[in-house]
């Protein structure tokens, strides 16, 4: 058995790293602006999954146009964006204007979470497939373009998946410095009493950064829809706990270190389970007659061992890592020599 | 008009092992700001021990006492092979495809006949299930128990999905995985069992709560809830104090898990999900009032009541909104419950019966005592003056 994992496992890898990137970006940026721990994220990303789903169902049925990988997670963000400015302003804002503590709102999120989620299944139960004859558990892995790599013919999400990635971290980050808004969100973060006395409308920042955030969300959704067996929103009970692995491994104070953080949990999680897995199978399980089981299973295992590891020795993160004092120590190593 | 029979003896046990859970819960969220979204762990861990241990340990005390009864279970459940030794029922008692014929037909019979055995193999899965508790109540908030308490709130959360979802679930050789166990019982009558065995718990776990939070200890608590650097500039331990409302809830949950096992006689570990045993108590302490002992259960009451009659109702209320009932099935409910939860936390986010200020020795007193000792000082310093 060989140790490293083959180049369709690695891509689909890279790309499950790069969606949950994007969900613990938008769970951070959430965090920052209005201090509640969204544990409905998860369930806001499936939002765009199923809007994927019937979107394949109703118009990209006979598969093959790349237009769906533009459309869908344009539809499936901007469905999400508004799920979450509704949550924000219908639900949370005025619970937290009633007084209510972090804990209260943290059960807020998580009632929505059970709400969202039943009223996903009761859509893809309730609604009649006109291409797909059941929506809920539907496998749409067929109906992405073919794509082939070094003569492999490989999944095409998994190749869109990162560079959408990259195309929308690229494009927030140029709202946050280009734009007069995004440096007032960012004056907001720094210092919500400030900046409001400085004239920023901090209600309105709020509002726009939870819509960010359940586009980024709705967006990695919609093209995790391939990634699945089958479509199922009750996934989002376990892929809440590698979201918030990601963020807490990127410290949960710098929206491009949730990103990087989610990226390091997702590719942990499956790269390095793999990895950890043959590397048992071919060494220890003959060697020292341990159980032949395949460790693979586990994967979550790792994102929570990574987040105790994180929270015991580094509470801030990787973003509260002194970097310039690592590269100078190792440059100085080397310059030793 | 209502129907009495849906208030059964196993819906009587439900909403007693609720009462603990809720109560418990209490402790850490409502008393000590500990927001724990990880309680189906450890109301599964009491039913673990109940199966997963439990039939374990009945094995091996079988095979030690009556060798020749434990090689019959085993050729009953078709896994007696040439040179089976103790360990072959202790693996076979767990195993999915042995459980339920070694359990049902050899262990229970086993254990209820022998009233030594039985109080011996009670007392160490009780001890199993207090201990089980306590390891991973430590575990599942260590990392956390310095940290804000949104820190907290995410490590109970991940810490109990992942063992419940992913190690329970998928392990069969521990608990079953997926297809579950069936668990040791106790006595003649398991469900009399249950039944007095949870109300004798949640009497116990309502009286010591009560004492709990009018206790010095309780006070602690409630600094570390309302004002985390305030406790700590006065000398209060804030890791500690959470750990110990954490350890002491956890035994609780995991012994309110057990004894609802024994009226099931089994478990699966997917039926302790996040829903269920989770979610459910925090909607009923919130619906109550939180950090109030007596508004969690009245709340898990008044709960459980109306989702006993809204379950009862369910079919002429889905044929009222058009809906195909078995589509509806637990969708409604739970959109209606969390629906439930966000309008009290608008409307009356103290719920039902308000938190009230601890009891204290009243003032009166203390100051009469306090007085009264410094007089009886003077005096003693003083006499000639007088």
């Amino acid at each position: 058995m060989p140790i490293l994992p083959g180049l369709t496992y690695t891509l689909s890898s890279l790309a499950y790293a790069a969606a949950i990137g994007l969900l613990s970006m938008g769970l951070t940026l959430t965090y920052l602006t209005t201090k509640i721990p969204n544990f409905a994220h998860a369930t806001i990303g499936m939002i765009g999954s199923v809007v994927m789903l019937i979107l394949i169902d109703r118009i990209f049925y006979d598969s093959n146009s790349w237009l769906i990988f533009l459309l869908g997670p344009i539809a499936g963000g901007a469905a999400a964006a508004a799920f979450g400015v509704l949550m924000y302003r219908a639900i949370l804002k005025p619970l937290a204007d009633r007084g209510n503590s972090v804990i209260g709102l943290m059960i807020a999120t998580l009632a929505v979470d059970i709400i969202l989620l039943n009223i996903l299944t009761l859509i893809l139960n309730l609604m009649p497939g006109e291409h797909i004859p059941k929506l809920i558990g539907a496998n749409v892995v067929g109906f992405q373009p073919k794509i082939r790599v070094a003569g492999i013919v490989v999944d095409s999400y998994t190749i869109v998946l990162p560079i959408t990635a990259l195309v929308l971290t690229t494009l927030f980050h140029l709202f946050l410095t280009r734009t007069s808004f995004g440096v007032a969100m960012r004056a907001t973060i720094e210092n919500p009493d400030l900046a409001s006395a400085m004239g920023v409308n901090v209600s309105l920042v709020y509002t726009v950064s939870w819509a960010l955030s359940g586009f980024l969300a709705g967006a990695a959704g919609a093209l995790m829809a391939f990634a699945f067996k089958g479509v199922d929103p009750a996934v989002s009970a376990l892929v809440i706990v590698t979201v918030f692995a990601g963020s807490i491994v990127g410290g949960l104070t710098s929206v491009y270190w949730g990103l990087i953080g989610g990226i390091v949990v997702g590719l942990a999680e499956k790269l390095g389970t793999t990895i950890i897995n043959n590397l048992y199978r071919t060494l220890l399980v003959p060697g020292l007659g341990l159980p032949n089981i395949s460790l693979v299973n586990y994967e979550k295992v790792m994102s929570l061992g990574l987040v105790i590891m994180v929270l015991l020795y580094a509470p801030q993160g990787l973003a509260g890592v002194d970097w310039g004092r690592i590269l100078r120590k190792i440059k100085s190593v080397k310059g030793g020599r | 008009m209502v129907n009495w029979w849906i208030f059964s003896d196993s819906f009587l046990i439900t909403v007693l092992a609720y009462i603990v859970v809720s109560i418990s819960l209490n402790l850490e969220a409502g008393f000590t700001g500990v927001p724990n979204f990880g309680k189906h762990l450890f109301v599964f861990l009491g039913a673990f021990a109940a199966q997963g241990i439990g039939v374990r340990i009945a094995a091996w005390l079988y095979q030690a006492l009556s060798p020749e009864a434990a090689r019959q279970a085993l050729a009953e459940a078709g896994r007696l092979v040439p040179g089976a030794h103790w360990a072959s029922i202790v693996e076979a008692a767990a195993d999915t495809g042995a459980n339920r014929i070694i359990v049902n037909n050899y262990l229970r019979p086993f254990v209820t006949e022998n009233l030594v055995v039985e109080v011996a193999l009670l007392a160490i899965v009780l001890g199993v299930t207090i201990l089980l508790a306590m390891v991973f109540g430590l575990l599942a908030s260590y990392a956390a128990l310095r940290l804000r308490e949104e820190y907290l709130a995410i490590l109970l959360l991940s810490f109990s999905e992942l063992m419940v979802m992913v190690i329970f679930y998928q392990t069969e050789s521990l608990n079953g995985g997926n297809k579950g166990l069936w668990a040791i019982t106790f006595t003649k009558n398991p469900i009399r069992f249950a039944l007095a065995g949870s109300a004798v718990l949640a009497a116990l776990a309502f009286l010591y709560a009560e004492r709990l939070a009018n206790s010095p200890m309780g006070r602690a608590m409630r600094a570390v809830r309302d004002d985390e650097i305030a406790a700590s500039v006065f000398g209060r331990d804030i890791a500690s104090i959470r750990l110990k409302a954490i350890i002491a809830a956890s035994v609780l949950a995991a012994l309110a898990g057990f004894f609802y096992t024994q009226n099931n006689a089994s478990a699966t570990a997917i039926t302790f999900n996040r829903v269920v045993w989770t979610f459910l108590p925090w909607a009923m302490i919130i619906l109550g009032g939180m950090a109030n002992n007596m508004g969690a259960v009245v709340g898990t009451i008044v709960f459980l009541i109306g989702k006993r009659l809204f379950e009862y109702y369910q079919e002429p209320i889905g044929e009222l909104l058009h809906i195909q009932a078995e589509l509806v099935g637990s969708m409604l409910p739970n959109i209606l419950i969390g629906v439930l939860i966000l309008v009290i936390l608008y409307v009356r986010p103290q719920g039902i019966i308000p938190e009230h200020i601890s009891k204290t020795v009243e003032f009166n007193k203390l100051a009469g005592e306090v007085l009264g000792e410094e007089s009886a000082e003077k005096d003693a310093k003083h006499p000639q003056e007088t």
